[in-house]
Parts: structure tokens; sequence; C-alpha cells
């Protein structure tokens, strides 16, 4: 019974991941750099979804918001620092700059909303658990893992059926020939970064049934899905989501087996991708 | 040009005398200050050799606090459970973050630039979370507190010097490696890899050496920071810790092995004053960091180096002058 | 035993073949130059011979020991010094270091010296000088590679090379860019360099490579054309036609002379400026091109062609002068703005863009106007039949197909095409000159930068060689086929 249950705790938490991973990546393929604020806009998510349903008392409500303001935040930092590190080489003092966000909304929510331990309980009809002869699991997760898979259907569906997916996907791959094609790059790098942190937030609120807030959580979230576009090979959202879920199952069952090595493990999932890919497992091999 | 010659010179006596000057303050004044002294000249003996892996190896690290936290952790426990001699503790404290460096670094040095800087980010934060979860080992979330002083060193004023001439010496060394061959290599191969190899160096066994000899400098740093503070904590092994260093790097100048030094004073000093005030700290480097990225690209380095400049540029003729002179005597 | 034996050896990119079942023997002392027109795979070759490369297939032996597959600074160490084609140095370090830091990879112990500055070392230091008076580089010794001329850093790389007393020295165009009394200068080092060193030279100046060859290996769609002494390959027919198709034979029927004394510029450059860097490219280009008029501009390899149409299309900054598009200044505008405009490129190596298909790069380039999806499919139905793959891994043709067709549907007021001939095949190469002339037809105005003479000459209303980053003739092609000299010498055959 209880691996039943590892499984779809591994699958509820790698789709956590994937909701953070997913939103790292994309931004990496076009902006080509990494957002090291990514954790603390996970965080940012679940404390504005916290507060929503502490003052309005509707938890699906703060699903909404989060990501709204996730996104809202994500505009501001890209018009009033990102947007004046934008130019080729400057990659690194972009990710530095993210540093200096993370270490900012790191104080900013503590700021805001203390140094203690927030959690929620699971939003009714989902509050009880299901039950099946003897194995009992609570109906949350599962609720998680459904919204993991829409949201991959939603992204692949934007990403290879829309006219704006083809222009992310331009930007990504090859950004002076797409601008000599008369396609914006700059305001759809905007919007990946927008969609990217929104989706970071929703994440947020949407595990804080699952994961209770807490100082330190953002980094620990953005390790985590550093680790998770590593292993799926940086830009690639299938990649991420396979490794989401690789990562959220060796985390549970490393959880029952090894409870004192989990994480110990999962990096050395990480060493163990690298040297057989170091280009992660679905990422575009160098020529 | 004597003048010239003349000037600089006075400028590095300057200098000299003042950083002296400053070097003397703490263990004269003893107490709070003689621990911001320490704090100092540890971070800033870790900021240089990261600066030498930044500056010159090209290569921006997220990972220090892994090599910080284990020469803490090697020291705590060797002086806990054997002794706190320092011809055992030292060179451990030195060897385990060196180990630690060769053993990631041949993960993390077949990458470059962004990737490397995540890689060292993350094998530093598993080693964060082996030191909090190895309980056995490290004692988890509570650290490893009552660390006897270091033998000859108890005194926080001997312990101080000793920070001091290990820092003294690495900048006498570090400053002569960026000139040899080996750091003209990694300099070298920081600005063209691909030229670097064709040329025959092995860049990556460069690369591996400089990160291992950073660790271990860094890990002397840790060292002397866990016998002054008596305690260690996982939170030595934090990425927080790993910024901090980047922080220190970027305010001194990436290029400037003095750097460290002006920019872990500052940032001390500044620390000091603002968590007087606020338990917001990392706020403050956060923002000191965005400014730092956004306004000041050399840094404290970059700033000094320009008002240098303008002061040489006659000088700088005069030398280009007799660099001609004497290559027309070298041809006959 | 031969210096260099090179076996059977097929390198891919992709969907691109560069190498294939390529096989060479050089003999020690030997003096071999590599030559076929852009894309024919040679410097493919000198990639895999220096390790940067592994080969697919086959192996490479350097006199007798097999060197493919190990990493470039064994490959050096062995022997081979290389020089690249687009000059690769250290832009902070000095002249001086660049040649201490290649004769010290030699010495095995003091280059893992951790405590003697490098410029402690007289020994070295004193080499190091004579090795750049020998390349004529002594008075710039202390000048940072950054802040020197081309000319001067094609030296510094032959100087490097020198320095290392190679086995096997590969030269990658050594004489490209230079003006001709560097030319000179760089030639007479290469030809006074000891008789006992092996030597691998790429040229694309014919004639240079003639003096200086003792036997050649013509490499053309990544396949050995033919081998044999200078006198064998210059005088065989197949030469001619690899690099300039059949224009000086045979007399092709010329492009109807167009009245367009009346028609309005659509693009006019005045004086314009640029280059990478410190190293000026474009030494004031004037140039103009009117409404339904295709324009090609001629010229060997590194004469600033590509850099001209980048700096038009905003992908390098002009330094200074004028780009008029339709009379108005557009030379302060970015890439972006400047194919809002009415720009766009069709650029060298044809560079699809990863990730996307033909159909789907289209519908985003696609602006309305006359050349719609549906027409540019009936222009190249291959491409119709491969729309839904990813478009890199289309054949060289349909990728010089899609580059063309994706730059149709924005319908731009001036398209400009760089080398779209490069790299393919005969029949392949007929199709896009039709397509030129189909376009020419249909009144679309083109500025064409090209190194194929008999197509240039065959679709140009108007033509301009450049040489040296300057316009150094204009005319019509009619006469410029008369003048078999200027021919020859921009050739250079």
């Amino acid at each position: 019974m209880q691996y039943i249950s590892a499984l779809f705790n591994g699958l509820s938490y790698g789709m956590l991941l994937f909701l953070l991973g997913a939103g790292l990546s994309l931004v990496f393929g076009v902006g080509r750099f990494i957002n090291l604020a990514h954790g603390g806009l996970f965080v940012i998510g679940g404390y504005v979804g916290f507060t929503v349903l502490n003052e309005l008392g509707n938890f699906w409500l703060g699903i909404l918001i989060a990501p709204a303001v996730g996104a809202t935040l994500g505009v501001a930092a890209d018009l009033l620092v990102l947007r004046r590190l934008h130019g080729h080489g400057r990659e690194l003092d972009q990710v530095l700059v993210t540093f200096g966000l993370a270490l900012i909304i790191a104080d900013a929510t503590r700021a805001g909303w203390g140094g203690d331990i927030r959690s929620v309980a699971a939003p009714a009809p989902f509050d009880r658990p299901i039950e099946i002869g003897d194995f009992v699991y609570p109906t949350y997760p599962l609720v998680i893992i459904g919204v993991g898979l829409l949201v991959f259907g939603l992204l692949w569906l934007l990403l290879q059926r829309t006219r704006l997916g083809a222009m992310i996907r331009a930007a990504a791959g090859d950004q002076e020939m797409v601008q000599v094609l008369g396609v914006p790059t700059g305001p759809v790098l905007r919007l990946t970064f927008a969609l990217g942190v929104a989706l970071a937030a929703f994440g947020g609120a949407v595990g804080l049934p699952r994961q209770a807030l807490a100082p330190g959580r953002d980094f620990e979230m953005l390790l985590l899905a550093l680790v998770v576009v590593v292993i799926g090979g940086l830009g690639r959202i299938e990649g991420a989501f396979w490794a989401a879920l690789l990562v959220g199952l060796t985390d549970s069952y490393g959880k029952l087996f090894f409870p004192e090595f989990t994480v110990a493990m999962i990096f050395g999932l990480l060493a163990l991708v690298l040297i057989w890919r170091p280009e992660g497992l679905l990422g575009k091999r160098a020529a | 040009m004597r003048h010239a010659l003349l000037a600089r010179a006075m400028v590095r006596t300057a200098a000299l005398a003042a950083a002296a000057g400053l070097a003397c303050m703490p263990p004269l004044a003893g107490g709070y200050s003689l621990h911001l002294g320490l704090e100092t000249v540890t971070l800033a003996l870790a900021a240089m050799s990261l600066g030498l892996l930044v500056g010159w190896g090209g290569m921006v690290s997220l990972g220090h606090a892994a090599f910080w936290g284990l020469g803490a952790y090697a020291a705590a426990l060797l002086s806990t459970h054997i002794g706190p001699w320092p011809w055992l503790v030292l060179p451990v404290a030195a060897m385990v973050p060196a180990a630690f460096a060769v053993a990631t670094g041949i993960f993390t040095l077949r990458s470059h630039g962004i990737f490397f800087l995540m890689l060292t980010l993350a094998f530093a934060q598993l080693a964060y979370v082996l030191a909090l979860q190895w309980r056995g080992l490290t004692n988890g979330d509570n650290g490893i507190s009552g660390i006897p002083g270091l033998a000859g060193f108890q005194d926080h004023r001997a312990l101080y010097g000793l920070a001091v001439a290990f820092l003294g010496a690495g900048y006498l060394f570090l400053s002569r490696l960026v000139r040899s061959p080996v750091g003209q290599v990694l300099d070298a191969a920081r600005q063209n890899e691909a030229r670097t190899r064709a040329l025959g160096y092995p860049v990556f066994t460069y690369r591996l050496a400089a990160y291992a000899l950073a660790a271990a400098m860094t890990g002397l740093a840790g060292a002397v920071a866990a016998h002054e503070r008596g305690f260690v904590h996982p939170r030595d092994f934090y990425w927080v810790v790993s910024g901090v260093m980047l922080v220190v790097v970027l305010l001194g100048g990436r290029r400037a092995l003095w750097g460290p030094i002006v920019g872990a004073s500052l940032y001390v000093a500044v620390g000091s004053w603002a968590s007087a005030r606020t338990e917001f700290w990392n706020l403050v480097l956060g923002l000191l960091l965005v400014g730092v990225v956004l306004w000041g690209r050399g840094g404290i380095a970059g700033l000094a180096g320009q008002a240098w400049q303008a002061a040489g540029r006659f000088q700088h003729l005069m030398v280009r002058g007799s660099n001609a002179g004497a290559a027309r005597r070298a041809r006959v | 035993m031969p210096e260099l034996r090179v076996e059977r050896v097929s390198k891919a990119f992709g969907g691109m073949q560069a190498l294939r079942d390529v096989s060479l023997t050089v003999e020690r002392g030997e003096r071999r130059a590599i030559i076929g027109p852009n894309g024919a795979g040679k410097t493919t070759l000198f990639r895999v011979i220096s390790g940067e490369l592994r080969p697919n297939k086959g192996a490479v032996y350097l006199d007798g020991r097999r060197i493919d597959g190990r990493p470039p600074e064994q490959v050096s160490l062995l022997g081979v010094a290389r020089t690249f084609q687009v000059s690769s140095l250290f832009p902070e370090k000095s002249c001086l270091e660049h040649v201490m830091l290649a004769l010290l990879a030699l010495r095995r112990g003091q280059r893992w010296w951790p405590f003697t500055p490098m410029e402690r070392a007289p020994e070295l230091q004193e080499e190091a000088y004579g090795a750049l008076e020998r390349v004529g580089l002594a008075e710039h010794a202390r000048q940072p590679a950054g802040a020197l001329a081309h000319g001067d850093r094609r030296q510094l790389e032959l100087a490097m090379a020198l320095a290392q007393d190679p086995r096997l020295l590969l030269l990658d165009e050594p004489l490209a860019g230079l003006s001709e009394v560097e030319r000179r200068r760089i030639g007479h080092i290469l030809m006074e360099l000891p008789r006992t060193l092996t030597v691998l030279l790429i040229e694309h100046d014919l004639a240079f490579a003639y003096s200086f060859a003792d036997r050649m290996t013509v490499l053309h769609h990544g396949e050995v054309l033919l081998e044999g002494d200078p006198e064998q390959v210059r005088n065989d027919p197949r030469l001619l036609e690899v690099y300039a198709g059949r224009v000086l034979e045979e007399e092709v029927e010329a492009a109807a002379p167009s009245e367009r004394e009346s028609v309005p510029a659509a693009l006019q450059i005045s004086g314009l400026v640029s280059g990478y860097g410190d190293a000026q490219v474009l030494h004031g280009v004037d140039m103009e091109v009117c409404q339904g008029e295709v324009v090609a501009v001629l010229g060997r390899n590194g004469m600033g062609k590509t850099t001209l149409l980048h700096t038009i299309m905003g992908l390098v900054r002009p330094w200074s002068g004028r780009i008029a598009l339709e009379g108005r200044d557009v030379s302060g505008l970015s890439p972006l703005q400047r194919a809002q405009a009415g720009l766009t490129l069709v650029p060298q190596g044809r560079r699809p863009i990863p990730g996307l298909t033909p159909q789907e790069e289209l519908s985003l380039a696609y602006q309305p106007g006359p050349w719609t999806i549906e027409r540019v499919y009936q222009l190249f139905p291959r491409l119709y039949e491969r729309r839904n793959a990813p478009s890199v891994t289309l054949s060289g043709g349909e990728q010089q197909m899609l580059a063309i067709a994706r730059a149709l549907v924005r319908n731009p007021k001036v398209l400009l095409m760089d080398e779209p001939s490069e790299g393919l095949s005969p029949a392949i190469l007929q199709r896009i000159e039709e397509t030129i002339q189909t376009l020419r037809r249909e009144g679309m105005t083109i500025l064409l930068a090209e190194q194929k003479l008999d197509i240039a000459l065959n679709v140009a209303d108007r033509v301009y060689v450049m040489e040296q980053g300057k316009v150094v003739y204009e005319g019509r092609p009619e006469s410029l086929r008369s003048q078999r000299q200027l021919l020859q010498q921009m050739m250079a055959i």
C-alpha cells in the first residue's frame, strides 16, 4: 500500500516541480538566462494564496490571483532591472541580478508574512481522503496531478499549435534571424517571462495544501527546479515534465527507503544524467 | 616620468600603510571589532580565491559555500574529536574541500557560464543538505558547538594574526600566480578556450587545479572562522554564503586581487551597521548586488583603476616610448 | 612514411554532409593546397585533422600515428599547428604574450610553473620576440590583440603557429581580407617557410596557391574532385567550372539591358563604414539599387560582402554613412525595425530556425502582399512536401529554398541575398538561379552578394565588385564579361 501512496506522492510532487521547472525552462529558452528568483515567485504565489484564503475565505480565488500577482511582479522586474541587461554577453549579469532579487524576495516575504510555518487544509470537496478497500489516500494530491497534466497539455498546445507558441520557439531558436523576418522578440521574451513566473506563482498557490510555507522554501524549490531543468534539458518543456516526475518519484520512494539521503539521491540522479548526457535527457546535443 | 613613477610608488606605499594600519586596529580595539576583523579577513580570503576563478579563470561559481562549509566542518570535527592542533586541523581543512572540488569539478568544469554557475550551486546545495541530514556525523540542524580554540591560537588576537598571515600569503601567492604561466593560461582560456586548446594546453586540467586551489583557500578561511565562533552550522553551506562571496568579488572588482579585501571590509562594515538596525539584512545584500551589477561593472577596483589610469596616462606614453627603444636595442 | 594520411573521412552536421569519403596523403615536407568554393568542406577537414571535430567515419594518421578522436590539445602537442580562418586570438593579451603562450605550451615543465611571472622568463620573451620579428610584428609586441588591425592579427596567428615549430602546419586562408601590401608580405613569409615543414594551405587566392603548393587538392561538395600538381589542376576544365561556372567559355544569354534611369532608388548607400569590434571592414561604400533592379555584389571571400549586407540589415552597426530605404534613412534602426520598414535578408548559411517547421517559419514571416505562402509553395513544390518537417533536418538545397521563401513572404521592398549558391549542387544551383530570374521578372528589388560569377552575371542588371571593403568596379554585366582581366584578378584564378 505504501508503495502506491509513494507513487501518488511522487507524482503530485513532480507536478509541482513541473509547474516550477516549466517556467524556468521557457525563460531560459528565449532569454538564455536562468531566473534565480523563480523559487521566490513560487513562495510569493503560495503566500498570496494563503492571504486570499484567510481574508476572503476562498482557496480557488487565491489560485487565480496568485499567478496574476506573479506575472505583474515579473513584468515589473523585467521593466525595472532585467531589461537594462539585455544583449549578448550579459546573461551572467542577468543571473546575478536575479540572485539579488531572490535575496530581496526572501526577506520581503519574511517581513510580510513572518517566519512561521504557514499551511492550509485542502479545500472542499477535496478535503476527504479516498478509500478503496484498505487503501486510504488524500484527494488533494490527485487534484495536483490533474492540474499538472492539464497545464502540461495546455502549454504543449500553446507552444505547438498557436502563433504565439511558434514565436516563442522561434525566439528561442535564432533571435537574430527571427528579427530579420520582422518578428519582435522583445515582447515575446517579456511575455514568456511573465508566463514563466505566473506558472511558478500558480504552482505555489496550488501546492499550498500539500506543502507548508516557511522561510527557506524558496531556495529549496528553486534548487529542485534547477535540477529538473538540467536533467530535462534546458529550454525543453517535455524534458522538464519527465524530469520533474522522475525527481518527484525519486523523492517519494527515497523517503520510503533511505529517508536520510533523499536529497543526496536526487543529486546523485543529476550527476548520473550529467555524466551520461551533459545536455540533459531531451537537450540538444551540441554540434 | 620620474614624477609619475614616484607618485605611483607613493600611492602604493600609502595604500599599504593604510592597509597595515587598518589591519592592526581590530586586535588593539579587541571585543566586537576583533570579531568583525576576523570576519572580514576570513571572508576576504575566501572571496579572493573566488576572485581568481571569476576574474582570471572566467568561472563564475555560486558554490563556494561548499568549500567554506567543508573547511569549517572538517576543522570542527577534528578539533572536537581528535584535538585542536593546527598542524592537523588546517591541512585537512584545506584538503577536504580541495578533494570535493576535484570530485565535483570533473562534472561542473565541463560546462561554462550559466551552466557552470548552476551546477556549482547544485553541488553546494547537496553538501548543505548532507550537512543537515547526516545527523550521525554533523549533528544536523543543531550544528556542532563548543569547538575548542586552535592550540596556540586560543586568544582571538593570535587567531586574527594567523588569519591576516593567511590573507597576506594568499594575496602574495595569487598575485604571483596570475602572472605565472598557470595564471596566464587560465586567463587565455577565459578569453578564448578553443585557441588555448589548439595551442596545446589541457585547459580542463588547469581549471581543475585552480578550482581545487580556490577550494583549499576557502576551506582554510572556513576553518579559521569556525574556531573563532566556536560552532558550525549547516548554514555555513547555505547558498547565501556563496552569494555573499560573489557580491564581495563584484563589489571589489573582478580583475583585482585586492578588490575582495576592500569588498569584504565594506561588506562587513555595511553589514554590521545594517544588522544592528534591521533583521532583513538579505534585503540590503540583494539591493547591493543588483546595484553593483547594474551600475558598477568594474567594482571599486574599476573606479580606482580609472583614477589610476588618468594619473598614469602620461607615464604610459613614456613607457611605450622606452619599450620601443628596448625593441630597437634588442634587434641590434 | 607520409606525414599526414587522411583515410576516407566523412563528417556530417545534421542533414548537411560536409565531408564525404575524403582521402589525402601528404608527404613529409610537402606543401599542399586545398582549394574549392565556399562550403566545399575545407575548413571542416582542418577541424577534423586538428582534433576539433571527430569524424563520423574514417581515420587520420600523423606520421603513422592515429590522431582522430584525440582532443585538440593533444594533437597540437604531437606537432600540428594551425591558423584560423577568422583570426582567433586573446583580445586582452599583447602580441608578445600570445607568442609566449604558444612557446610555453611545448615546455611541459615550465607551463605548470605557478610562481615565476611569465615576464621573468627572458629567454622565452626573447624567443617570442624573434618570432614576432620574423612576421614583422615586433613593433606591436606590447599591443593587445584586440587593438590590432586585421592584417596584423593574421600575422600574429602565423607567428603563434610558427613559434611552435610544428611538423604539420595548417593554414586556413592566411591571405583573406588582407590589403595588397600585407598580402605580399605574408605571402613572402609563407614562401620562405623551411622546406622541411609540411604545410596544408586553404586559400581562395588561387594565384598564390599555384605558386606556393607542390600539389593541390580540389574539394567540391565535401568530396575530392581532383588532385595533382598545380599545372595539372590549373589546366583542368573542371576547376574553372567549380569556381566560375561556364562564364568565361560560353556567351551566356545576357540579361536584357533595362531602362531604369528614371526609376527612383529603392536602396541608397553612401559612405558606409562598419566592421566588427575594432576591425574595420567597410571603408566607405557607395551603392544604389533602383526599384525592380537586381544588383549583384561580387568579390572574393573576406572582401566585405557579408558585412555589407549585415550592415544594411542592421545586424552590424554602421560606424558612419547613410542607408536610405526609399529615401528614408534607416541607419539608426534596429534589425527588427528595418525588417518592418521593408528590408529582409536571405542569410549566408541559410540559417533555418531551430525548433520550427518550414510552414511555421513562413507563417511567422508572412506579411500581406503579392507573395503568399501558397505562391512560394508553387515556386518550390519540394518545400511544400517538406513543410511539416523540422527546418533543421532539411537538406542544404531545401534550406536555401526555405530561406528564400520566408524572405519572399515578407513582401519586402528590398531583398538582400547573401551567397545563395554556397555549398549547393549544380542541379539546385540552377533552380536557385531560375528563381532569381523569376523574381526579377516579377519586379522584385534584389541586392545579391555572390561569389559564383556565372549566376551573378546571368541574373544581374548591374554589378559592383568589392575589394578590401571598397567598391572597385561598377557596371553592366555585359561590360564586366568583356573585361577578362578584371574578372580573373577578382577571382584570382
